[in-house]
């Protein structure tokens, strides 16, 4: 009885009906779409590249080969490591899940208080669930003093 | 027998979904293909769906304005001056709510007239006539904690006009006009109060509102107007009711789809009244408010000028009272009307009164306008 | 209506919102985001300016990427175009099109004519023009390039260029900003009217304008306003700066960039001049001063401030008497060869003719040029003190200083005025009056009383005839039109009424018996405390005084 009556409701809308109703079906989607799509865009939150900008950190004199030191530059803690006579600016933003790993001094490892992950000196992974070494940032060496490309915004990075 | 050991009747997703959610499909079918009667065809009938269309975008833009908008009087005026000059389509999403408000309003006043001028509030459904003044005061409290939210000149001092009204009612309007404003005057702590009214008590209570609303329709269905014309001239002894099967079938149409399509056009035609003023007439912005200085021209919005206006022709006491009083015949009005039957057998006050008071607030409403130039 | 053709409606009426949503998408497009950097609103010649100068002179971009200009679409080119032949015709070393290095009010004109035309006649533009290069302190005195680096500066404001404009706009719309809140700021009108000899932004500071005005430090931020967008209403600043009552517009009374227009007096001149129709439109003074009370009336009652005027206006009338009696004794003591000449003349009665060598000299040019101008300033400007301890006790501190050096050179009539005991010898010249105020009736200040006539009251109360005397000189001063029509009635309505006017148709508060009954146990308390008191020793180095005491 019922699936009779089914067949007839369906046999009943015609060829036409089918039409009219896809065709406006349609043009009400479009309409809710280009609608939400301004929704969109208004909640959509502005993002922009942030300028990085070059900081005198200290003079090359003051990092001999082999030493390490933690300064704060615009905002931002970074871990100036000479290896070698190469500078590394090391970012204390842990790879896990964006907390920041303290240095500790006495052990010379980064330990990241949310899930115990653990980077070395250079930044790699020594344990716990980092997937990645710490970021680096850009270093230039000019007339003896270390400068440090970070990003301006205070706390960014 | 408990249900786990019922076996499944039908298969695929309806069976599935039928054991676990056990309400027939049918049911639903039902409702939605409810026979209502013939003259729902006439577009005048068919205004109830758009407040609800209405509240539905006022619901969306309400809560993409709140990502932005923050209730703090000394940065609510630069978040909504951020929505409005920063934010991408800001102008737009608090355009559409300013104007979807003005037009739920609109739409709210107009269906109640249509109500009221045929009478479909007469016995059983006095109640979801009180339901519905309830939700027209609701709206006007969405419309005024909304605009008090602005904090501009005009914003403020509407609010700061506005509450003290409560301060007027006998013995309890001061504690009103103190929990409103969380003080003695329009302060901080009134617009933290607005706030969670405009965005959390007033949604919630509407939809309560409207949800008992839409129930007691489903379960009085509408009014039959036909079968009521019949049965009036019946009583005048004037022409026997025929009121078998087949006479039902022929007065009625499916509510699904054919009225639904009726209040889908009139919703679409909205639709693109709405977005249209608010391209026309984007969401402008007054001077900060400034609690040392009101401006020349202070007034209500424009829904309040019948209120406005009356308050202006009688003392102040004198005038709530009025208010008040009216406010009650009006909640009160299917058992007024009853008792007037009653005593009169008169069946056509409400036509003649409906169309007083509409004509009236309008004329008020012009007479504000004008005397404001 | 069939179900199809109601779908066919809606199909419509989507098709056709959706249009509206393309004009929605369009608006959207076209908004200007407030805080965004200005859009490129500059020409591409204009844009090579602006990124080489981005880095060269990056203050000077900001300054205009903040300003109406910029976001107007005025870019370096509006103002700084050039043709072959122009006085400062520039080819910058880093671009390929020629500027000008000087913008003049020539340039400023081409958008802003009302206000370059109106600046041009004002006396900002005719400072320079004007007797100025002429005066004799600055010829006479001053090496030159101590005049063009210091009076200059200021002076500068009515640069006349070599393209013929007058004027520096720039001196008050400071560039690259424009900014109106700066031209606004007293403190731009105060980068030149300051210090000893027109310390207008120190009067404004000390006036009740100038209070209320800084009392709320969110005045400064309505500054900025545009003029056009109050045109026939009040301005949004609460409290009056300079240029609210010198140029602004009030709701009758439309702006204007020459500040001449509301002034009824030169009070820099020697003497105290009434304006003519040179200068502020062709306006007599008269007109001139309705407008000055237009300002006024926005915020004051007729009575407060015309009482006001006329008591600041006789104020000035009194100085030039005064001023008179300083010159007779420098010209008594040139015809008894006392002092000298110095070959200079010029037309306000040779005033420094005599020079600068000698004090007496000297102390005419402080006269006039420092103190008595803050004495007439100080009076018009709601500056008690600059009309009081800066203003009038110096103008007669400089006049006893002349007659002393006159007694001192041996000049007999100064002699026997030093000599004299009489306490009116200090009133030489003729006075001027008003029976009353403009802040209402007071009991007790002017009272004809025998407790006050002999200390502050003397001229009024030792003279039978003081105020007939008075009358006549108002009289006379108001019929060589340096009073009003309306100020003369004025007068003469207090004058009949100065009974009342000066408090003594009044009985006295018994509050004031109490006052002085204080001072009189305060006098006690000094003889007291004070003026009898001796402590038993003498200076511990009283041997060393005993021993230069002659023997």
């Amino acid at each position: 009885m019922d699936e009779a009556k089914q067949v007839g409701e369906e046999q009943g809308m015609t060829r036409r009906d089918f039409l009219m109703s896809a065709a406006m079906t349609t043009s009400l989607a479009a309409s809710a779409t280009v609608a939400a799509s301004f929704g969109w865009q208004f909640v959509y939150p502005a993002v922009a590249q942030i300028p990085t900008v070059q900081v005198l950190a200290l003079s090359l004199s003051k990092l001999p080969a082999g030493t390490s030191k933690v300064m704060k530059l615009g905002g931002n803690e970074v871990l100036l490591v000479n290896k070698n006579g190469a500078v590394h600016a090391i970012s204390t933003v842990c790879t896990h899940l964006g907390c920041r790993a303290a240095w500790e001094e006495s052990r010379r490892q980064f330990v990241c208080p949310c899930h115990v992950g653990v980077f070395d000196a250079d930044g790699k992974v020594v344990a716990g669930p980092p997937p990645r070494p710490l970021g680096e940032f850009a270093v230039e060496v000019k007339a003896g003093n270390i400068y440090v490309a970070v990003p301006q915004k205070e706390g960014a990075a | 027998m408990s249900i786990e050991s019922t076996p499944q009747t039908k298969k695929g997703w309806r069976g599935w979904l039928g054991e676990r959610f056990p309400i027939d499909v049918k049911v639903y079918e039902e409702l939605a293909k409810e026979p209502i009667p013939k003259h729902m065809e006439r577009w005048w009938f068919a205004l109830g769906g758009t407040p609800l269309l209405l509240f539905a975008i006022q619901a969306i833009t309400g809560i993409l304005l709140t990502w932005y908008y923050v209730p703090r009087p000394d940065v609510a005026y630069e978040s909504v001056q951020r929505i409005t000059t920063q934010i991408p389509y800001g102008w737009w999403v608090r355009g559409i709510h300013q104007w979807g408000s003005q037009l739920m309003i609109i739409t709210v006043v107009l269906h109640m007239l249509r109500t009221f001028t045929t009478g479909a509030y007469r016995r059983p459904r006095e109640l979801n006539w009180m339901i519905g003044t309830g939700l027209l005061v609701i709206t006007l409290s969405f419309a005024f904690t909304g605009y008090a939210l602005v904090n501009d000149q005009l914003s403020y001092w509407a609010t700061t006009v506005g509450t003290n009204m409560f301060a007027e009612i006998p013995i309890v309007g001061p504690i009103i006009l103190q929990m409103i404003r969380g003080g003695m005057v329009v302060t901080a702590d009134t617009m933290t109060r607005l706030y969670p009214l405009h965005i959390g008590a007033l949604p919630t209570i509407i939809v309560t509102f409207i949800v008992l609303h839409v129930i007691l329709i489903r379960f009085l269905g509408v009014t039959d107007l036909d079968k009521r014309e019949r049965e009036r001239l019946a009583r005048a002894g004037k022409s026997a009711p025929a009121n078998g099967k087949h006479e039902r079938e022929a007065s009625h149409f499916p509510f699904f789809p054919d009225h639904m399509m009726t209040e889908l056009v009139i919703g679409m035609g909205v639709l693109i009244i709405l977005v249209n003023l608010t391209i026309l007439f984007p969401p402008t912005l007054g001077p900060h408010a400034n609690p040392a200085e009101t401006p020349s021209h202070i007034k209500p919005e424009w829904y309040f000028y019948p209120v406005f206006r009356w308050l202006k022709l009688f003392p102040l006491q004198l005038g709530l009272a009025g208010l008040g009083i009216g406010a009650a015949c009006f909640v009160l009005w299917p058992f007024i009307d009853a008792f007037i039957e009653k005593r009169t057998g008169n069946r056509d006050v409400n036509v003649y009164l409906g169309f007083l008071v509409a004509v009236g607030a309008f004329v008020f409403i012009l007479w504000e306008l004008f005397a404001l130039q | 209506m069939s179900l199809n053709l109601k779908a066919l409606v809606v199909i419509v009426l989507a098709i056709l919102l959706l249009a509206t949503f393309t004009v929605v998408a369009y608006v959207e497009g076209a908004q200007k985001r407030v805080g965004a950097p200005p859009p490129a609103v500059a020409s591409a010649e204009a844009q090579q300016c602006i990124d080489c100068h981005t880095n060269r002179t990056p203050g000077m971009v900001s300054q205009w990427r903040e300003s109406l200009h910029a976001e107007k679409g005025v870019d370096c080119l509006s103002c700084h175009k050039v043709a072959k032949d122009d006085f400062d015709y520039f080819q910058c070393p880093g671009a390929s099109i020629p500027i000008a290095s000087h913008p003049t009010p020539k340039d400023c004109k081409e958008c802003h004519e009302k206000a370059v035309v109106e600046f041009s006649r004002s006396k900002h533009a005719g400072l320079n023009a004007q007797k100025f290069a002429t005066s004799p302190d600055r010829l006479v005195f001053e090496p030159t390039i101590s005049t063009q680096h210091g009076c200059q500066q200021c002076h500068n404001i009515g640069h006349v260029w070599p393209d013929q404009s007058v004027g520096e706009c720039d001196a008050c719309h400071a560039k690259h900003t424009f900014s109106l809140q700066v031209a606004r700021n007293p403190q731009t009108c105060g980068e030149c009217h300051l210090g000893p000899d027109h310390s207008h932004i120190e009067q404004w500071v000390e006036s009740k304008h100038g209070n209320v005005f800084m009392s709320n430090p969110d005045n400064y931020k309505k500054l900025g306003y545009r003029a056009k967008d109050y045109v026939g209403k009040p301005a949004p600043v609460p409290a009056p700066t300079c240029t609210t009552c010198h140029m602004d517009a009030t709701v009758t009374l439309p702006a204007t960039h020459d500040v001449g227009e509301r002034l009824a007096w030169e009070s820099q001149s020697p003497w105290s001049v009434r304006t003519t129709e040179a200068w502020g439109g062709g306006l007599s003074w008269q007109q001139k001063r309705d407008n000055m009370e237009n300002t006024c009336s926005q915020c004051h009652a007729p009575n407060f401030y015309q009482r006001y005027l006329l008591s600041g206006d006789v104020a000035s009338l009194q100085y030039n008497e005064i001023f008179r009696e300083g010159r007779r004794w420098l010209g008594e003591m040139n015809k008894a060869g006392l002092i000298g000449t110095a070959g200079v003349k010029d037309s306000l009665g040779a005033f420094q003719a005599f020079g600068y060598d000698e004090a007496p000299e000297e102390q005419i040019y402080h006269f006039w040029h420092h103190q008595g101008r803050l004495y007439r300033q100080g009076a018009l400007m709601m500056a008690a003190d600059y009309t009081q301890w800066h203003g009038i006790w110096e103008v007669q501190r400089s006049l006893v200083e002349i007659i002393r050096s006159a007694s001192e050179a041996g000049l007999p009539e100064a002699k026997a005025w030093m000599k004299s005991d009489n306490p009116s010898k200090y009133m030489l010249y003729p006075l001027l009056d008003v029976p009353g105020t403009a802040w209402g009736i007071d009991t007790i200040a002017f009272r004809k009383s025998p407790e006050y006539t002999t200390r502050i009251l003397m001229n009024r109360d030792g003279n039978a005839d003081y105020w007939e005397k008075v009358k006549g000189n108002v009289e006379a001063a108001y019929k060589n039109n340096l009073l009003s029509a309306k100020q003369w009635e004025m007068w003469q309505k207090m004058y009949a009424n100065r009974d009342k006017e000066l408090g003594n148709a009044y009985p006295l508060s018994p509050e004031i018996q109490k006052a002085m009954d204080g001072e009189k146990r305060d006098n006690a308390a000094a003889t007291n405390q004070a003026v009898e008191f001796k402590v038993p020793n003498g200076s511990v180095w009283s041997a060393i005084w005993d021993a230069l005491k002659p023997k």
